[in-house]
């Protein structure tokens, strides 16, 4: 008996309602721009062998500082290295590190927001004083002062970048759960003897999940953002094809009066993909919450 | 009044402690022994690095070695560069001014570009004109602030030769220039980097302006004021947008962290020798009192900055309690 009312409970999104979902997502030209590009973005990253005729560190010396032709797409740099094969595989690293970044922090805000909004008391006060202490410190300013005590290597990177922007996340979902845990669903799941770890799972977690979704495509969008303001700064990972580098090696004034084709598909590329998270992440606000704008 | 701006200062100090035990935690977890830095110390003598560490307080608990870096702090002693030797708090005072009319500059332009393009979108709603302003704010939010600048100085600087590439003001200027002059000359060196700093933030108060100003579109006094025959312009002057308008002092110091990040990068492209710029160079040559130090002095700007936030929106509304 107790099962059975638990699991229909646990049903929080019939297909009806999922549906509906997916078709207001589908009706927001932007987000369907947005994922559009993100398929082709993740196709390149995918397919990064197949499309590229050379290794992202292979060097041509008979054609060093060419403009693009039919062998080299976007042509080669000072070294003889393809810009093409470059921003293909460099795809395939931003994309990882913006996931997993964005997989990470939202994970670590979730659980923090869950425990702070559902234990309360001390718990939360102690944990939201240290969400304040993380905001009090400047994002970029203190990730590139942790990459550079940790070393720059793509792991660090990760990590260092979700320890810092969980905060969000966590503060969006300790509110709601503030709320729910209040609900007539949860006092009744209580009373059927359901336990602490029961309630959080099956019964808060679903209904914060649609706020999550949002955060983590935002949030994989910040992570890629501040990925390549790190290796455009010059403490990215040296051994990863990285956008940010590519854009780093092109400051000087003959390169970008003379060769474009070095700075600006990979700048183009980091704004594209970024701009791609951002629409979706606010499709599936509007398809999730069709009343609230913005 | 009084009372509320004391008790506000008060709730700073925590945050204050926070920042300095995140800072100091930061750079003990830093992986590498500090003495190696000193070039004197024979590290194959084992004898001598342990008076050394001894004599460094390195041998300290670390609280006992944070408070002592605390009292250190606060009296203005924030340790040597180890690349340069030459004291972090003093670089710091000379760059600290330049980063800080660079963001104020930003903040200033962007909060009126911001607001304007929000209020304009609202008021005229899903006109062309709220669209194409909606594409741009997504644009500056998304395009990375080093692309834009260069863009700038690939289209402005080197295509046209309206604005200097990078510095801060012209070398060759005669020396009896008169103070008009130089102000003119540092400030086309501002514009490029103002505008690629103040784009992210300019998108994002526009997006927050809108929304909240569409709130205020729909209430009720909105109604009242026309029905008393007041002119489109008094409504929208003078009921609607000092409403509108209350949210977003919130935002604008929520913004700041991306304000002093951008910094960093636009500080790069740009040549200027502000903290940023220290900062970048210190994270590369893992100058570690001087990365510490720059964090520190970002973090306690941001403390302040969010403190004057907080003043204002209580000077605003009038509904802020004060006790």
């Amino acid at each position: 008996m107790t099962k059975t009312v638990i699991a229909l409970q646990a049903q929080t999104a019939p297909p009806q309602r999922a549906r509906r979902i997916w078709y207001r997502f589908l009706r927001h030209r932007l987000a369907l721009v947005g994922m559009i590009i993100l398929t082709i973005l993740v196709l390149m990253a995918l397919l990064a062998d197949p499309l590229t005729a050379f290794n992202h560190d292979q060097r041509n010396r008979d054609y060093r500082d060419g403009p693009p032709n039919s062998l080299h797409w976007l042509g080669t740099d000072r070294l003889g290295l393809d810009v093409w094969s470059n921003l293909v595989y460099a795809t395939r690293v931003s994309l990882a590190v913006g996931i997993t970044t964005g997989l990470l922090t939202v994970s670590i805000g979730t659980l923090v927001g869950l425990v702070s909004g559902y234990v309360g008391g001390w718990v939360d006060g102690l944990l939201m004083r240290l969400v304040d202490a993380i905001i009090a410190f400047p994002t970029l300013v203190i990730v590139l002062a942790a990459v550079s005590l940790l070393g720059p290597g793509l792991g660090n990177i990760i990590l260092v970048i979700s320890l810092v922007t969980w905060t969000g996340t966590a503060r969006v979902v300790r509110a709601q759960t503030l709320s729910l845990r209040r609900w007539d669903f949860v006092t009744a799941a209580r009373a059927l003897g359901a336990s602490d770890g029961r309630i959080l799972v099956r019964h808060i977690l679903p209904n914060v999940l649609s706020s999550v979704l949002v955060a983590a495509t935002l949030a994989i969008a910040g992570a890629i953002l501040i990925e390549a303001n790190l290796s455009f700064l010059g403490l990215g990972d040296p051994t990863q094809p990285s956008w940010g580098r590519m854009l780093n090696a092109a400051q000087s004034h003959t390169i970008l009066r003379t060769r474009w084709w070095l700075w600006v598909p990979p700048g183009l590329a980091v704004a594209l993909c970024t701009l791609a998270f951002n629409f979706v992440g606010d499709g599936l606000r509007d398809a999730f919450d069709p009343y609230t704008s913005s | 009044m009084l009372v509320y701006l004391l008790r506000r200062l008060l709730m700073a100090i925590p945050a204050l402690l926070g920042i300095t035990v995140g800072t100091f935690l930061l750079i003990s977890a830093a992986p590498g022994d500090p003495l190696l830095a000193y070039a004197s110390i024979d590290s194959t003598d084992h004898s001598q690095l342990e008076r050394a560490r001894a004599n460094l307080g390195l041998d300290d608990p670390l609280p006992v070695q944070y408070f002592r870096w605390l009292g250190n702090i606060v009296q203005g002693n924030l340790g040597r560069s180890l690349v340069t030797q030459r004291s972090v708090a003093g670089e710091i005072a000379t760059s600290f001014g330049v980063t800080v009319r660079l963001t104020a500059a930003a903040l200033v332009l962007s909060s009126l570009v911001g607001v304007g393009v929000g209020v304009l979108s609202a008021v005229r709603q899903y006109s062309l004109l709220d669209y194409a302003f909606t594409l741009l704010s997504f644009l500056g939010l998304s395009v990375p602030g080093f692309f834009l600048g260069l863009v700038l100085v690939a289209v402005f600087a080197l295509q046209f030769e309206l604005f200097p590439t990078s510095g801060m003001s012209t070398l060759t200027l005669p020396p009896d220039a008169s103070v008009w002059d130089r102000f003119w000359d540092s400030t086309r060196y501002l514009v490029l980097p103002v505008i690629t700093l103040s784009a992210p933030n300019a998108a994002s108060l526009a997006r927050f302006t809108r929304s909240s100003m569409l709130d205020v579109l729909n209430q009720p006094y909105r109604t009242t004021a026309r029905a008393k025959g007041l002119r489109e312009r008094r409504v929208l002057w003078r009921h609607l947008l000092p409403n509108a308008i209350l949210p977003v002092i919130t935002i604008v110091a929520l913004r700041l962290p991306h304000l002093f990040g951008g910094s960093v990068v636009v500080e790069t492209i740009f040549n200027f020798p502000g903290m940023g710029m220290l900062g970048v160079r210190a994270a590369i040559d893992k100058d570690y009192p001087m990365i510490m130090g720059i964090t520190l002095i970002f973090s306690v700007l941001l403390l302040v900055s969010n403190f004057i936030a907080d003043v204002l929106y209580a000077a605003f509304d009038p509904r802020v309690r004060y006790d």
